[in-house]
């Protein structure tokens, strides 16, 4: 019975996984005729002394918890408010959560168009007698402008997450909590706060995993610059397989991102074990 | 220890979903090349870089068509690969053993492709030309590497400085007398660049900044403009930070900062961008851009067309520009199709289909003779680019040209940026390109 599901397993994750690993190990430029040399770790050690692979991260860490800083709260917020009924609350949520299935590609070049010197952002700081903002070509406002755009993709997801929490906490403990004299923020505070919490857990982390593997909206939006300001891991990588055509480091650093990732999965599973204890 | 293997199908088909386990978004390969189609037609796939619908439509409307009808039995299959996802898709298909037979590429790219084995020289088909066919071949010698020839450009492109003359006019200059010196023309840009609050709100001359790449080839302008060159002859020794470079760099450098710069918006796109373009917006009175750049201009705000100018090189020591081959063609290695490959792109490079391409596509025109002809000689945004093509410089063939560029392109930036000074940037991307060299 599970012998179909095995086979595609092993053929369309294992081997990959496996031949990427080996692949990790091996200096390969796949424009040479050579094929891959083994070479060991090295092609490790090189990616962990690499001060470019050490700045993506820390933009790659920036990039992902900014979002989340921004994503977070605001997606709590709005499934608050739309957990109540009132005439047109389906139409509201489901405006919200059509970012969510727009493809990032078709966002990011709409976003590409916003934020260009011609955009609608500058023609609205124009109108309000602002000096224009070279978001996506300034050191200093390429990765907070990328944050905006991704966190405007993320809310409405991230919102129904919540409101699907929300709509599972018993009412017999809001209605005690208001008997007990529990005023709406203490009752949020102390009752819906808590009870969210794996749900908060589930958000942060899935979306941190989501986050940490971004590369089609900047490579639309900034291709990793200006000076660097915006390169991602996953934008290391690919410029490192096709642009350097070193494809055994770019291999390399795309484990190192793998167990990175893998370890923030590991801690949702524990998380998530604790707060259901 | 190193062992080398041979390729296999299983082992680019792993590597190609490894990758995906970070990257959202990959190219993937054809079926093989030069394969029996049904009805015992020989299929020849052939790729073109870009997807432009005029070419497109032209390529698939007119070019293919008439060559299968001279040539009865081959079947071309035509691919448009983005610019973007050109490099990726060839790489993985090299690996994968699915290159097309055909394919084109930038110049830039000959060296490497020819250093991996990937391409097929292409001396005795050339040699087999008529001589009055091999003269007329503009580019030709900038096919070459190492003495062998290996692509057959298609075009020629080059950058020269584009202006307003409406802007210019009201500005009170006269441009009868065209500027002809780095002097004269950052004088002109000074009296046209438009200031608010310290900031530069219309550039007097506009740079290409849209990138690394563009940035090189900005520099690579004045690089040349000042006597200097990238590499020295044997390929193997950097010359760009020598004191042509540095000047070069510290005249690009200055257009950007202090309290008399003339240009703003690094980092803008603004290749081939028509109407948004700068100088169609009118946010920049000059600016330096490449014909195909000038062309969607002309295209997409035609009400403009009569208010655009162009001048000639300038010179600190030369009167030069960055330019010479465009993309051509090249022939894998691997086909198993050699003389039909080289039969299209003969075919491609017959004076009527050079003719059309450079109508259709933009560009200088492969051959000389089609240079001179009436129906192009009109065409106000490519005349310039044809007479100045004598004057067009390109970037130096060797194998690792498209590492050393980004290596520049990446100190370039932080020099126009201002977080290096000029001379240390060039002497950063040279001590970066020598190891490179070094391999």
């Amino acid at each position: 019975m599970v012998l179909p599901a095995t086979i595609i397993l092993f053929v369309v994750v294992a081997i990959p996984i496996g031949y990427g690993f080996y692949l990790s190990l091996t200096s390969y430029n796949p424009v040479e005729t050579t094929g891959p040399r083994f070479h060991g770790l090295a092609g490790y050690a090189e990616v962990l002394t690499s001060a470019e692979f050490w700045r993506a991260l820390g933009v790659t860490g920036a990039y992902a918890v900014g979002t989340l800083i921004l994503t977070v709260p605001a997606a709590l917020g709005l499934a608050l408010l739309v957990n109540g009924k009132f005439p047109g609350v389906g139409l509201f949520r489901g405006m919200m959560y059509l970012p969510r299935v727009v493809s990032l590609v078709a966002v990011s070049m709409i976003w590409l168009w916003l934020y260009s010197r011609e955009g609608f952002f500058n023609y609205a700081l124009d109108l309000v007698g602002l000096d224009p903002v070279e978001f996506l070509t300034d050191e200093s406002t390429a990765l907070p402008s990328l944050i905006v755009m991704r966190a405007w993709k993320a809310l409405g997801g991230s919102m129904i997450i919540f409101l699907a929490g929300l709509q599972t906490i018993p009412q017999e403990l809001i209605q005690s909590a208001a008997v007990d004299g529990a005023g709406r923020l203490r009752t949020f505070r102390h009752v819906t706060l808590p009870l969210l919490m794996p749900i908060t857990t589930y958000v942060v982390v899935v979306d941190l995993i989501y986050l940490a593997q971004s590369f089609s909206e900047i490579y639309i939006l900034t291709s990793g610059g200006p000076l660097g300001s915006t390169t991602v891991v996953n934008m290391l990588v690919y410029k490192q397989a096709f642009e350097n055509f070193q494809l055994g480091e770019a291999s390399a650093m795309a484990f190192v991102l793998f167990c990175m990732i893998f370890a923030l999965a590991y801690a949702n599973v524990r998380l998530l074990g604790r707060s259901k204890k | 220890m190193k062992r080398p293997h041979k390729h296999r199908p299983w082992r680019v088909l792993a590597a190609a979903l490894t990758t995906g386990l970070a990257l959202s978004a990959c190219g993937g390969g054809g079926g093989a090349g030069g394969t029996a189609a049904s009805g015992g037609d020989k299929t020849l796939r052939v790729w073109f870089p870009g997807n432009l619908s005029n070419e497109v439509t032209w390529v698939n409307g007119t070019l293919v068509p008439a060559f299968e009808k001279q040539h009865p039995g081959v079947d071309v299959q035509v691919e448009f690969v983005d610019w973007a996802n050109l490099s990726t898709r060839l790489s993985t298909a090299f690996a994968g053993n699915t290159a097309p037979d055909v394919f084109g590429h930038g110049n830039a790219a000959a060296a490497g492709f020819a250093d991996a084995g990937r391409i097929q020289p292409l001396d005795e088909q050339v040699a087999a030309l008529p001589e009055a066919d091999r003269t007329d071949l503009t580019f030709l010698n900038d096919g070459k590497v190492g003495g062998k020839q290996y692509i057959m450009p298609l075009r020629g492109f080059g950058y020269l400085v584009a202006y307003r003359k409406d802007l210019v006019k009201e500005a009170g200059l006269d441009f009868a007398t065209p500027p002809a010196t780095w002097e004269d023309l950052r004088a002109a840009a000074g009296k046209l660049a438009q200031r608010e609050g310290g900031k530069v709100t219309r550039s007097g001359l506009l740079m290409p900044a849209d990138n690394t790449i563009s940035m090189s080839q900005a520099f690579g302008t004045l690089l040349f403009q000042a006597g200097g060159k990238f590499l020295a002859g044997d390929g193997k020794t950097v010359t760009w930070n020598a004191p042509e470079g540095v000047a070069a760099l510290e005249h690009l450098t200055g257009l950007y900062q202090g309290s008399d710069a003339v240009s703003s918006g690094l980092g803008e796109k603004t290749a081939s961008t028509g109407a948004q373009h700068p100088l169609a917006t009118g946010r920049a009175a000059m600016a330096l851009v490449d014909d195909a750049t000038l062309k969607t201009i002309h295209e997409q705000s035609p009400e403009l067309a009569e208010k655009i100018g162009v001048l000639s090189p300038v010179k600190k020591a030369e009167a030069v520009s960055f330019g010479g081959a465009g993309n051509g063609m090249f022939i894998s290695a691997k086909t198993k199709l050699k003389k039909e490959a080289w039969d299209f792109i003969s075919f491609m490079l017959k004076p009527e289909n050079v003719k059309a391409y450079s109508l259709t596509v933009g560009g200088i025109p492969a051959r000389t003779s089609v240079a001179k002809d009436p129906e192009l000689t009109k065409v106000s945004y490519l005349a310039p680019f044809m007479e100045a093509a004598p004057q067009f410089r390109g970037n130096p063939n060797v194998a690792t040209w498209t590492q050393l560029r980004d290596a520049l392109g990446k100190e370039i930036e932080k020099a126009l940026r201002g977080t290096t000074p000029p001379r240390k940037a060039l002497d950063d991307a040279a001590a970066a390109a020598e190891e490179l060299l070094k391999g």
